[in-house]
């Protein structure tokens, strides 16, 4: 079910007032968790509703493995955790990797080539995946750690009921952000309607949903032309103008279903981790990844560059780290080796700029002529990197790169181009108001409600062709 | 903070909806070929009366029918050829809306996926037909900024003028488009798709004959290259197979090196109205002869 859909309104205005009704705060009836997990199941079934049996899959998986981990006998501990993981690993690969490794190993006309080909990928398994292993680690690491202890409850009927919710929670669901047990687990308790927290709500509700509808759905219909070979006949001003277009459709994307998620889930009593941190004011690459899907690179790092020994065993195995961890993160987003390009660029840029601070230790005025210079090199390569997103085959976006130096003869369609620079003024305002506002806080806050106002009136006005979100693909 | 907003939201909407009201613009306030589309499906869902309809010829298509210059054959023509879509969206799209034509002017030159797209489908559900119906500020041909780009369209005009001919004049970038289309023409749907598309075709267009409404079928001429490739000869010979000329009417094509194409696919300004009066001249002439 999509965020921008009629049915989703439905349900969650029925959820909402169920949800708050008296009857769930009668002694052991205690009904809310239930309530969101019955409309959590019909949001994520809504159109496919097979899915739901990997979803159950999943979550049992990981329910049963975390339990057994955390009051299981001690010596078998190890043992169960790295099996949850494998099990959420292999399941992960089987649905989101068939095809790559089809295309790579087999004859994809027929035989085992052909069934690895037509294995649906189901929507938002990257999301609940990852989830899913970290219910798993956070439990493990439990025993050793206080900030993890207490994840389990030792009733497994409630227990069920606590870990179910953490993977199906519906704002969070399908594209994020991707919630850490230890973050979330503990917030379930029961909820008042008198502790919404309204004005958040709504902050994140408008802005998110001018982010989509106002601005990525009305940049997806200048950037769909950005394919193969429709591109080959446009302008180098169109091409560059096409390519800045879809960075900032990807984020008013990404970052407007994120603000969404917060938003919803705020109704219920829960928060979510901030996912987007105004990523394009970042003056270098590893600033850039602690503002950009943060719930996907602080799992990363948690999860995977720890373990891989981090920035402890000395400066080359930094470097190879960073750049694993970065090649994975790629392969996180899809199954085409475009998307292991891509994490290599940003994995190598941020190997590159570590090794480049260790060797020289410049310090940069902020607001300085420099510093504007590095956010907008930083920004350009990030979305000179997008266009492996965009063009899958790594071909095309060759291709891309030689007409964007080439067609500099071609007619530009000027309007496009304004268009395209116009509907991504507002990410750019979205920017430097935070930028401003840290200066003069108080001007901003006066002028708050109306800049809300104004964004109330564009959702209504003109919002762009219904689309579904870009990360639903991943 | 909540309800301040809301207010100035509310005014704002109020404020725009008068200007809407009581202004009449006529500016082309599509922002690209797919609001281009929508905003000619929202018109016709929302803006068309029925029994205005009755008397009209509705022209049905692809992006191929859109360059037709409609205005120049008269009130009673509606030109709903959509951008990248075909004929199959057209028709629906009449079907749906059971607004009957005097006449549907149905292009053969594409014959698409028999799905009616999403963004029509959504118009014409209740929750966005009645508040779209009730308020012109929420139709896509009054968004705030399809209304700046109309302003821009109408004052810059001439130049826009120029630069497809200076586009046209690209005789490089147009054997390009030339043979991306030729590539895509070359193969043929298999007869098993084929088939399917066109027994939906049928059964469309036999229920709009069974209303007394006067089908006939017309192509539009490609540059040469494309029009002898094996993808527009079986579409044409499936036409006629499927809708004998015993019972249905077509418009010959006439000679393709008459035209000047903008991209090999697509008629260029000029030629586009030369074609357009052709169309005329021999719609009136299937009239005579009745």
């Amino acid at each position: 079910m999509l965020f921008t859909s009629f049915a989703f309104f439905i349900l969650l205005v029925l959820t909402f007032v169920i949800y708050y009704l008296p009857f769930n705060f009668f002694k052991k009836a205690n009904t809310q968790l239930l309530v969101l997990i019955l409309s959590s199941v019909i949001f994520y079934g809504y159109y496919a509703p097979e899915l739901l049996f990997l979803l159950a899959f999943s979550g049992a998986v990981n329910v049963l493995t975390s339990y057994y981990v955390s009051f299981g006998a001690p010596k078998h501990r190890m043992l169960l955790a790295t099996a949850g993981i494998v099990i959420n690993l292999v399941v992960l690969a089987f649905f989101k990797y068939s095809p790559l490794i089809a295309g790579t190993f087999f004859n994809t006309d027929n035989g085992i080539g052909f069934f690895l080909l037509t294995i649906p990928l189901p929507i938002g398994i990257s999301f609940f995946t990852f989830e899913g292993i970290s219910l798993v680690i956070d439990t493990y690491k439990g025993h050793t750690d206080d900030k993890f202890k207490n994840l389990v409850d030792k009733s497994f009927k409630t227990h069920i009921r606590n870990s179910f919710f953490f993977i199906v929670f519906f704002p969070h669901l399908v594209s994020g952000p991707i919630l850490k047990a230890h973050d979330f687990i503990p917030q379930i308790s029961n909820k008042f309607f008198k502790d919404i927290d309204w004005e958040y709500c709504f902050k994140m509700l408008v802005v998110g949903y001018f982010l989509k509808l106002v601005v990525a759905d009305n940049l997806k219909d200048f950037t769909s032309s950005l394919v193969y070979p429709g591109f080959m006949t446009l302008s180098t001003l169109t091409l560059a103008s096409m390519l800045l277009g879809y960075s900032f459709q990807i984020f008013a994307d990404f970052a407007g279903y994120s603000l969404i998620a917060l938003g919803l889930a705020g109704l219920f009593g829960y928060r979510l981790m901030q996912n987007f941190n105004f990523p394009y004011i970042s003056t270098t690459f590893s600033e850039f990844w602690r503002r950009w899907h943060i719930s996907l690179s602080t799992f990363l790092k948690e999860y995977l560059y720890f373990p891989l020994g981090g920035n402890k065993k000395g400066k080359v195995r930094t470097y190879i780290n960073l750049t694993i961890t970065m090649v994975l993160g790629g392969l996180w987003h899809g199954a085409a080796w475009s998307y292991a390009v891509w994490g290599a660029f940003h994995g190598l840029a941020l190997a590159i700029e570590r090794l480049f601070n260790d060797k020289f230790k410049i310090a940069i005025k902020p607001n300085s002529f420099f510093y504007y210079f590095k956010i907008l090199f930083v920004f350009l390569s990030v979305s000179l990197a997008w266009l492996l997103f965009k063009l899958p085959n790594f071909d095309q976006v060759i291709m891309y790169m030689k007409a964007l130096f080439t067609n500099t003869g071609l007619v530009t369609n000027y309007i496009s181009v304004f268009l395209i620079l116009l509907y991504s003024f507002p990410v750019v305002l979205y920017h430097i108001f935070y930028l401003k506002r840290q200066a003069k806080p108080a001007f901003f806050n006066k002028l708050e409600y109306a800049v809300y106002g104004v964004m109330l009136f564009l959702i209504f006005t003109n919002s762009g062709t219904p689309g579904t979100f870009i990360y639903f693909q991943f | 903070m909540i309800k301040k907003s809301i207010f100035i939201a509310v005014i704002l909407l109020v404020i725009f909806e008068t200007i809407i009201r009581f202004s009449n613009i006529q500016w082309d306030t599509s922002q690209n070929d797919k609001s281009a589309n929508l905003i000619s499906a929202q018109n016709f869902i929302y803006n068309f009366p029925a029994e205005d309809i009755a008397n009209d010829t509705v022209i049905i298509g692809s992006s191929i029918s859109r360059k037709l210059v409609t205005d120049s054959l008269g009130k009673r023509f509606v030109n709903l050829a959509f951008n990248a879509w075909s004929s199959y969206d057209g028709l629906e799209l009449v079907k749906l809306t059971q607004k009957k034509p005097a006449c549907l002017l149905i292009e053969m030159n594409v014959v698409g996926n028999q799905k009616l797209q999403e963004d029509v489908t959504a118009s014409l559900s209740p929750v966005s037909y009645y508040p779209n119906k009730a308020f012109k500020s929420f139709q896509l041909q009054n968004q705030p900024v399809g209304l700046v780009v109309g302003y821009l369209k109408n004052m810059l005009k001439a130049r826009m003028e120029e630069m497809k001919l200076k586009k046209r004049e690209n005789q490089e970038l147009y054997n390009l488009n030339v043979s991306m289309e030729k590539e895509k023409l070359i193969n043929v749907l298999p007869d098993s798709i084929l088939n399917a598309r066109f027994n939906v075709l049928k059964k469309l267009i036999e229920d709009f004959k069974k209303q007394n409404i006067k089908i006939v079928f017309f192509e539009v001429p490609f540059d040469e290259q494309l029009m002898n490739t094996a993808t527009v000869i079986k579409t044409r010979e499936y036409f006629h197979q499927y809708f004998s000329n015993k019972e249905y009417k077509y418009i010959d094509l006439p000679a393709v090196n008459d035209f000047i194409y903008s991209d090999g696919i697509h008629l260029s300004g000029k030629s586009a109205i030369v074609y357009t009066q052709y169309l005329k001249t021999e719609l009136n002439n299937i009239k005579n002869s009745n």
